[in-house]
């Protein structure tokens, strides 16, 4: 079988509000959300429904009103018509990247010619960890998984390699200021799309969460948030699994861990010849795409191993990356990263990360394909590549290339 | 020859006194070959309105000393459905006290321990002497075991998860004075001739007690659990990782029941609470563990 190159035609997200009931998204249903942005997508390229093939979105906790297969109820309720099948995906946070690797086999596989990939999380609404499941609740799953929560992962990454509060929280800012200084020089517009009511009034037209006001001294004010649960047995069990790690310190807080919030984003895929009918211009393509498992209790230190991983199946090299977009699920998670890496840090999330942004978990994969695909655009580059660590030991990692 | 007595006095009361033969009392043969008769009376004198409420207690010094470990120590693997049978029908018996329809309270005059104390549990009210040389504890997990007289169960509904998992994974154990601080049981009296009246007392005051099991609507899923008490869900792993030795399967076993009976009807979590009892009990750990047991009551 001759496999088809896969092309992004668009990219688009709603602004990440803050995932609490005061935040600007908490009235907002995931499925509004969702129906939002395909209408949006329709009125920016003239696709209608019957033009698409599948929708696939990723979400973390699916069930509540995120639940079942809301990708197909989605079409349905935006108008989009009968024709779209819908899917489903679950990798915990890789789920929105994971959408767009289905969706680009598919294509590459001659299955599908046009697919809305993506993903949603209101996080405000449907609480993390609210499905359960039985890596984290089950205690024979918590056994045989190593199941620690996710802050003591980070926690243990920069017991490993020695990273003070201080490093983290300097992360922490830089973020932050990143973040606010593309927001101040609308970077993120190409891909935002403000969230309305049903009446049309808008309800939140940019990102919520970066603090012009964070400073070093008022994230070291912070407590250590995961020293508690630390000390109730969760350190004991990662001892048991990290033989010689030693006492675990608890660095990461609030303000150096990504936010919980709202959101939901949305990439346009097809092949060419689809792309040709519909009379769009493709703006990247999807150059390689892998998942991998890694170490469950240290958890989030994937995204290193998966792109060695996805640079040695494209033939390429970290100096032949122009941009890193790295989910800053914890700094220690980008911080081991760069170390892993090489890379200068002005390379990896140039307009902010998960710690000022925000992070809703199935559609942060999308959100950053759109990220830093605006951004190669602005700054006329050429490679860059999107990772995320996931829950329960796992890492994603997608490489995209202007054409 | 032992006994278990029924006497019903004139307010309807009745006292079941467990005065098996032997030293002290033990969840054995003769208990499971007496017991149905007891409770075949006391569900007759209910069934004539007869009935207004139960005192559990025993003739002797200690209350109940524990469950059967000799026929424990004689069970290997092929044995697991005739096991599996025994602990139901030992539940069974413990149910129908409960379920009497009547109030049911313990007189813990002495130390109540593993299935001693699970019978405990089986009542709506317990009530101890306040002895400094008597204990209560729920020992299973130290023979790689865990507690399948509902014990795990009921215990959890008594305590909340967090406050049982040092008794049932940690297998602590607690004199009768310090028991009521604990919340192993609900009142404590001076001495011995106190505690019946204190039985009685509290039976008048409480014509219809339901068990917190019973009470609750017959739930079936994680999702029902309230928010705030989800997140016990994962703390029962780190709290018994800290509480336990990790070394000892029967732990997590342990937890694991626990953790299923907080969204589970009871019909069903008590059949998994014997499963996993069946499944530690056939364990070559178990069986070393009770062999230690009956090597060093020799030796002493």
């Amino acid at each position: 079988m001759r496999l088809r190159d896969v092309y992004i035609y668009d990219a688009l997200r709603t602004p990440r509000g803050r995932g609490r009931a005061d935040g600007s998204l908490a009235e907002v249903k995931p499925l509004h959300l969702v129906t939002g942005l395909l209408r949006a997508l329709s009125d920016r390229t003239g696709l209608s429904g019957a033009q698409v093939d599948e929708i696939i979105l990723g979400t973390v906790n699916p069930h509540g009103e995120q639940g079942s297969v809301l990708a197909r109820i989605a079409a349905l309720a935006a108008g989009w018509g009968t024709h779209p099948a819908g899917l489903q995906v679950n990798r915990f946070c890789a789920s929105g990247s994971e959408a767009i690797h289905i969706a680009a086999a598919k294509i590459a596989a001659g299955q599908a010619g046009v697919i809305v990939a993506g993903g949603v999380e209101v996080m405000s609404r449907v609480p993390m960890g609210s499905d359960g499941g039985p890596w984290a609740e089950d205690v024979e799953g918590v056994h045989a998984g190593g199941y620690v929560p996710q802050g003591i992962s980070a926690d243990i990454i920069a017991t490993q390699d020695g990273w003070q509060r201080a490093d983290l929280d300097a992360f922490a800012l830089a973020s932050h200021q990143k973040a606010l200084q593309a927001q101040g020089g609308g970077h993120f517009a190409r891909s935002l799309v403000p969230v309305r009511d049903a009446a049309g009034l808008e309800l939140l037209a940019q990102d919520e969460m970066p603090r012009s006001d964070s400073s070093l001294e008022r994230l070291a004010r912070l407590k250590p948030a995961f020293a508690g649960i630390g000390a109730e047995g969760f350190d004991l069990i990662a001892q048991d699994r990290l033989p010689g790690i030693g006492p675990i310190t608890h660095h990461h807080s609030a303000g150096n861990a990504s936010g919980i919030a709202d959101g939901a984003a949305l990439v346009l895929l097809g092949s060419v010849e689809a792309g040709a009918a519909l009379g769009l211009q493709p703006r990247a393509r999807i150059a390689g795409a892998v998942s991998i498992g890694c170490d469950p209790t240290v958890m989030l230190a994937g995204p290193g191993p998966a792109v060695d991983r996805l640079l040695a199946d494209a033939g390429l090299g970290y100096g032949d990356i122009d941009l890193f977009e790295v989910n800053e699920a914890f700094a220690a998670v980008a911080l081991r990263f760069l170390r892993h890496s090489g890379i200068p840090s002005d390379k990896l999330n140039p307009n902010g990360g998960a710690i000022a942004l925000g992070h809703p978990l199935g559609a942060t994969g999308a959100i950053l394909t759109g990220t830093l695909l605006d951004e190669l655009e602005r700054r006329d580059l050429r490679r860059g590549v999107v990772t995320l660590c996931a829950a329960g030991g796992m890492a994603i990692a997608t490489l995209i290339e202007r054409v | 020859m032992g006994q278990i007595t029924v006497e019903l006095d004139p307010a309807g009361i009745a006292t079941l006194t467990i005065a098996l033969e032997g030293k002290v009392n033990i969840m054995n043969d003769e208990f499971m070959a007496l017991m149905p008769t007891a409770l075949d009376r006391l569900e007759r004198h209910y069934g004539a309105a007869e009935l207004t409420g139960v005192v559990v207690t025993s003739d002797k010094r200690t209350f109940v000393a524990g469950g059967d470990l000799a026929l424990m120590a004689r069970s290997r693997p092929g044995m697991e459905a005739e096991i599996l049978a025994h602990f139901e029908r030992l539940k069974s018996f413990l149910r129908r006290l409960e379920g009497l329809g009547v109030p049911v309270v313990a007189a813990i005059n002495g130390t109540a321990l593993g299935g001693g104390y699970e019978l405990c549990l089986a009542c709506h009210h317990r009530i101890a002497v306040a002895r400094e040389d008597a204990q209560l504890g729920l020992p299973e997990v130290d023979f790689g075991i865990l507690p399948a007289a509902g014990g795990v169960i009921r215990l959890t509904a008594l305590l909340g998860l967090q406050r049982a998992l040092p008794f049932l994974v940690g297998g602590e154990r607690v004199t009768l004075r310090a028991a009521l601080g604990r919340g192993l049981v609900d009142a404590l009296v001076a001495d011995e001739a106190a505690l019946l009246p204190a039985a009685r007392d509290w039976i008048r005051a409480n014509p219809a007690p339901v068990q917190p099991f019973d009470r609750r609507p017959a739930v079936y899923g994680v999702h029902h659990l309230p928010p705030g008490q989800r997140l016990q869900l994962q703390m029962a792993s780190a709290w018994t990782r800290a509480l336990g030795d990790p070394e000892n399967p029967a732990t997590r076993r342990i937890a694991d029941v626990a953790v299923q009976s907080l969204f589970l009807p009871w019909d069903i979590a008590s059949r998994l609470e014997t499963r996993g009892f069946v499944e530690l009990l056939m364990t070559a750990d178990a069986q070393r563990r009770i062999a230690q047991f009956f090597n060093a009551r020799k030796a002493s």
